[in-house]
């Protein structure tokens, strides 16, 4: 150690060394007539000085190369980040301690980039990915990605970087980075969160927010990591006591089994029971678990979307005809329904405001499965209005599944299976004529220009059916026509939406998704907002940088669609419809933003804007081939508002 | 003009059996062509579609054949559910008839099995 010094005090001395070395060259050619230039940096004390002839250095292990055993520990696979001096230390420990594996660094334009990704990530791998954000600004710049992972119940391990001791601070921005509690910016929206003092608390919190965030209810964690801890290399004597807790077999909360059984009870006994499922599906077992729940209860399922549920071709979904299903159910079963109130009451968006309940059974009874109460946090009120159900059970819904369906098989008798048989075979009769009515539908709008949304998506669809895709983005803007049309008939095809519709999720986490797929050989094909892409748009860049395979094709309506429709409605509301100045502000046009040549310019393979639907086929065939060789691709396609 | 699809059914309904009967000699004669410009203009488009097709979740397709002009008149005037208001001031009655005349001039479309990107 006579050569290593600690790093705060090394760099304090190297800050004041440059203006002692000018004042005292200087001095000896101009000491008659310039005075010796003041500094502004308080003088270090000699003693505490490296010596000159040796340039100070750290030896061994360093801190933060402990952290990086840690993330290894945790078989992390990549870290997305862009670059913060907080975290310097942990920086250089990834990419060269780590040889910049597990995890690797995939560098991001914005934390909230590198947030967005790691949602999309795990939506996909069904494991956590990290990310690293400078301290304070980086920090606050990712929140919006973690707001929206956290309303959407999605881990990600978020580290960040503090310079935590007063003395050792450069002054002006190692001082406006650091924070005396980092995590009091977001624990609104994360699960947990924690600043360790010393190494061996670093590995003990990292490792509990990694078991509590992959707990459900999940959630995004922060680990701050101090920059005294990350950069001093690791006393011997301190070196010899580290250990990283092992995470060994763990389960999810299922719900209590005398509770279940009741729950079977009460669907035997029903004579006309749906499931609805929202936020149902956490692993890729769930669509063939509800499947058999459906077939054996004879159960219409409504799904939401919110995670990959149930194939939407499947007879048994009716998600097309919601309420005509909901409406004839008296007993719903609700699988992390997020929003009970919302599936049997609407809010209009009428001046008034009135509670419109949605037309029910007198008798209808609710069964609720879910974590939405086992986390929920006071500040931000995405956990929607309170409902009661009947009977409800606190418990991830799709491990207490297993348990459910065995419940209900040992329950039936006999004539209980029977009648769920001849009840399964008429509800799938209702589903028959689904797709060709869909069909119909986008037939009428084929030849539109701007390009029609159904266009759009079937262009794509028709040339991906025999791929092995996965399509990551929301489709709500789109009219929903991957789920009329497509056949969504794998577990990882969709996954669901951003959680508390942030804008500006959909180009990043469609990148995490398809970080994910790259290993698993899949095309990923994502369909983002003009108004998404542009909150975000050097998401291109890293894909570009990091050769991760995406097609990106951009539905360009030229505008916040949305607050188009609302600003028209609040107008029309006050008779000014008219007026001239009805577009302001929620136009994205003259000029209209060429997403091609944007692309491009981050270096990826781009064409549009594609004016006319017959143009579609070819761009995007050529598009697909490019991703087909491991690239990313873009096509910017004018298209109708919805 | 945006209409939640649940609406669609009653709208429809309600309009075909109310206004059907004396379609023919209820629709004033308009100009398809003015008929776009005010479509667009009042943003009728944005819920609708520019064709009127509809959004699954904003607004209904528009079919002005089995709507008639009654109804698309009365549902402008005296909005059913969360459709906004559009007054006389907002768009006369004849400006009416030529969002009526344009939606009615929008052919059927194509046959689905005709499309091959369909199947």
């Amino acid at each position: 150690m006579s050569k290593t010094i600690k790093r705060r005090q090394f760099l304090a001395g190297m800050a004041a060394a440059p203006a002692a070395g000018l004042a005292a060259t200087a001095g000896k050619a101009v000491a008659q007539t310039t005075p010796a230039p003041v500094s502004s940096v308080p003088p270090v004390p000699m003693t505490d000085r490296p010596s000159s002839d040796t340039p100070p250095q750290t030896i061994g292990k360093t801190g933060s190369d402990f952290m990086v055993d840690v993330l290894k520990s945790l078989d992390i696979d990549y870290i997305a980040s862009c670059p913060g001096s907080t975290f310097r230390g942990l920086h250089e420990s990834i990419i060269n301690y780590g040889d910049n594996k597990k995890p690797e660094f995939i560098t991001t334009l914005h934390e909230d980039t590198a947030a967005a990704m790691c949602h999309g990530y795990y939506k996909v791998a069904k494991k956590p990915m990290a990310c690293m954000v400078h301290g304070t600004v980086g920090l606050q710049h990712a929140t919006m990605a973690m707001y929206n992972a956290f309303a959407d119940r999605v881990p990600m391990l978020v580290l960040t970087g503090n310079i935590g001791k007063q003395e050792t601070r450069q002054a002006y921005i190692e001082w406006d980075h650091a924070a005396q509690d980092q995590g009091a910016m977001v624990r609104d929206f994360t699960k947990w969160d924690d600043q360790p003092a010393s190494l061996q608390g670093f590995a003990e919190s990292t490792v509990r927010a990694y078991d509590m965030m992959t707990t459900a209810p999940m959630a995004p964690v922060l680990i701050v990591a101090d920059g005294d801890l990350q950069e001093d290399p690791i006393p011997a004597e301190v070196e010899k006591k580290l250990h990283i807790p092992k995470l060994k077999m763990r389960f999810q909360p299922a719900g209590d089994i005398a509770a279940v059984r009741e729950v079977a009870k009460m669907l035997i006994a029903a004579d006309s029971p749906v499931i609805f499922a929202n936020r149902y599906g956490r692993t890729e077992n769930a669509p063939a678990l509800l499947i058999q729940l459906a077939e054996l209860i004879g159960a219409p399922v409504v799904d939401s979307h919110n995670r990959m549920n149930m194939p939407n071709r499947h007879p048994l979904n009716h998600s097309l005809r919601r309420e005509a299903a909901l409406q004839s159910a008296d007993v719903i079963l609700a699988l992390e329904p997020i929003d009970l109130f919302g599936l049997n009451n609407y809010v209009p968006d009428l001046v008034t405001r009135p509670n419109d309940p949605r037309r029910r059974q007198a008798n209808l009874k609710i069964i609720h499965i879910g974590t939405e109460g086992m986390m929920a946090k006071s500040n931000f009120q995405d956990f929607q209005r309170f409902a009661a159900a009947d009977l409800s059970i606190a418990g991830d819904a799709e491990a207490t599944m297993p348990a459910l369906i065995e419940a209900l098989k040992t329950q039936m008798s006999v004539a209980d299976k029977n009648r769920c048989d001849g009840r399964c075979a008429k509800v799938k009769a209702q589903t028959a004529k689904l797709l060709d009515q869909s069909r119909q539908e986008a037939a009428y709008q084929w030849e539109t220009q701007p390009i029609s949304s159904a266009r759009l998506t079937m262009e794509l669809w028709d040339q991906i059916k025999n791929e092995d895709w996965m399509m990551p983005t929301e489709t709500q803007f789109l009219s929903d026509w991957p789920y009329r049309l497509w056949d969504i008939d794998k577990p990882y095809r969709t996954m669901g939406g951003s959680g508390a519709q942030g804008i500006g999720y959909n180009s990043p986490a469609a990148l995490g998704a398809a970080l994910a797929n790259k290993d698993k050989g899949r095309l990923t094909v994502a369909m983002v907002g003009d108004g998404d892409l542009n909150m975000a748009p050097g998401v291109l860049w890293t894909a570009a940088h990091h050769k991760i395979p995406i097609l990106y094709l951009v539905h360009n309506n030229r505008a916040y669609h949305q607050e188009v429709m609302m600003i028209l409605r609040m107008a029309s509301r006050r008779q000014r419809v008219n007026n001239k100045n009805v577009y302001v502000g929620t136009l994205i046009d003259d000029p209209a933003p060429d997403y091609a040549k944007i692309a491009q310019g981050y270096g990826l393979y781009a064409q549009g804007p594609v004016s006319d639907p017959k143009d579609l086929t070819a761009a995007i065939r050529r598009a697909i081939d490019v991703v087909k060789k491991g690239e990313p691709a873009l096509i910017d396609i004018v298209s109708d508002g919805r | 003009m945006a209409m939640p699809i649940r609406s669609l059914t009653l709208g429809v309904v309600l309009a075909v059996l109310s206004f059907g009967a004396v379609q023919a000699q209820d629709t004033p004669r308009g100009d398809p062509k003015a008929g776009l410009v005010n479509f667009k203009k009042l943003g009728c488009y944005t819920c609708h579609g520019i064709i009127g097709q509809g959004t699954l979740r904003d607004g209904p397709h528009l079919n002005a054949a089995a709507l008639g002009f009654p109804a698309v008149l009365a549902q402008l005037r005296n909005p059913r559910y969360e459709m906004p208001i559009y007054t006389a001031s907002q768009i006369s009655d004849a400006g009416v008839a030529d969002i009526f005349a344009y939606l009615s001039s929008i052919p059927k479309g194509p046959d689905p099995k005709s499309i091959k990107q369909l199947q």
